[in-house]
């Protein structure tokens, strides 16, 4: 699953937005049309730095935030959404906003999403999934000479195979 | 168990959540003592439109012996069979929530992040880098304090949520910065647990971007090295 290829939220939003928009009974149409335009205007770009999201077509709203400065993640679904296969990825950055900075909506992988993002936000960077290992203790001079060390024995290891 | 398998496939709930990618995560589950919590507070409130129910009873005899026309008190009649009805389904699928809520609850910890999902209807799942935890909290109500349980909480950087909701369950949505451990027995271990976590990490947790530090590097390489020299002694 590229994740950079994700650009229109799945038509399976839609009909969760007009399903959702039922629920408010008689008054169906006000939040309808809204989220009408919200469907069809919404755009995604996710690129090596960040994601950005723009939706609106009186009032136009774009975000863009960087990888780097995500805080925490949330994965959230009612069961609506759930029996449309959507959830929705909730990203957190340190600012003061009660609501979520951005709330991507309509994608099916959003647990390979979640996964990209959280490979890429702080603190989680740079070491592709392998635990933190302790600095070592002994020093860099140790270190290094116990790497020299298995590289010697791999050495020796391959010429006694030949 | 039938009913079990029968509400999780209605409610589309999905499988148990993937560790956080990292080391293998301690895995930590609500106490048996949450769930006896949280069914004393299904029974208060089940107590209380039981209550009800049994009033309007009272008050449609009270209405029929008065003479009101035959017409109304079926009417009310047919309305409180309704009811004892609604009660009886309702009763049964909030026990039944309150028992998978209990049930499937997660709360991951491992040497980088907090993974942690909750919720049947409406399912949350929240994942925070042991980086970015700003403080770490242990909250205890009376109730709680007599069944010896606790919520652990941990905050991230930024607002939200005024302090009136910050239990989360009043304004029945919970602030996005704080994540909890809600019901634990264990709640010290926990604390100290994140705590040693966020101790590890270097940086201050405000979205400066992560430098590659040299010990970084040379810690990689030798495990790196280690993991070569595993794979050579099996080779020869």
């Amino acid at each position: 699953m590229d994740v950079f290829s994700i650009h229109r939220p799945s038509p399976a939003l839609f009909k969760y937005y007009v399903l959702s928009s039922f629920l408010l009974g008689p008054l169906f149409f006000v939040p309808l049309i809204y989220l009408y335009f919200r469907y069809h205007t919404m755009r995604y770009e996710f690129d090596e730095e960040g994601i950005s999201m723009s939706w609106g077509i009186l009032f136009r709203r774009q975000i863009t935030l960087t990888y780097a400065r995500i805080q925490d993640i949330h994965l959230t679904s009612n069961v609506l959404e759930r029996w449309l296969g959507l959830a929705r990825i909730q990203i957190q950055t340190a600012s003061a906003s009660a609501s979520a900075e951005m709330t991507i909506e309509g994608v099916h992988e959003f647990e390979a999403v979640r996964d990209f993002l959280y490979s890429k936000m702080r603190g989680v960077r740079g070491s592709g999934g392998q635990a933190i290992l302790p600095v070592p203790q002994e020093g860099l001079t140790a270190a290094l000479q116990e790497v020299t060390a298995a590289l010697r024995e791999v050495r020796e290891a391959l010429e006694k195979k030949q | 168990m039938s009913w079990r398998a029968s509400v999780l496939r209605l409610l589309r709930v999905p499988h148990d959540p993937e560790p956080p990618p990292g080391s293998a995560p301690r895995l930590f589950r609500a106490a048996p003592n949450f769930f006896k919590l949280r069914l004393l507070r299904w029974a208060a409130t089940r107590l209380f439109a039981l209550t009800g129910l049994l009033f309007a009873l009272y008050f449609v005899e009270y209405l029929d012996n008065k003479g009101t026309p035959r017409m109304v008190v079926v009417l009310m009649q047919l309305g409180e069979i309704f009811g004892w009805i609604a009660f009886a389904v309702e009763a049964f699928l909030g026990w039944c929530i309150v028992r998978l809520d209990y049930e499937l609850r997660w709360y991951m910890v491992n040497d980088r992040a907090i993974r942690i999902r909750e919720g049947i209807l409406n399912i949350r799942e929240k994942t925070i880098a042991l980086a970015n935890v700003q403080n770490i909290g242990i909250k205890q109500g009376p109730l709680q304090r007599a069944l010896g349980i606790a919520d652990v909480e941990v905050k991230t950087a930024g607002g939200g949520g005024s302090s009136s909701d910050s239990d989360g369950k009043k304004g029945g949505r919970e602030p996005m910065h704080v994540a909890y451990f809600r019901g634990v027995d264990n709640a010290e271990e926990i604390r100290d647990l994140v705590r040693e976590g966020v101790r590890m990490q270097k940086n201050a947790g405000l979205g400066d971007p992560d430098e590659v530090e040299e010990s970084d590097v040379v810690a990689e390489l030798l495990a790196e090295a280690r993991a070569l020299r595993v794979s050579a002694r099996a080779l020869s």
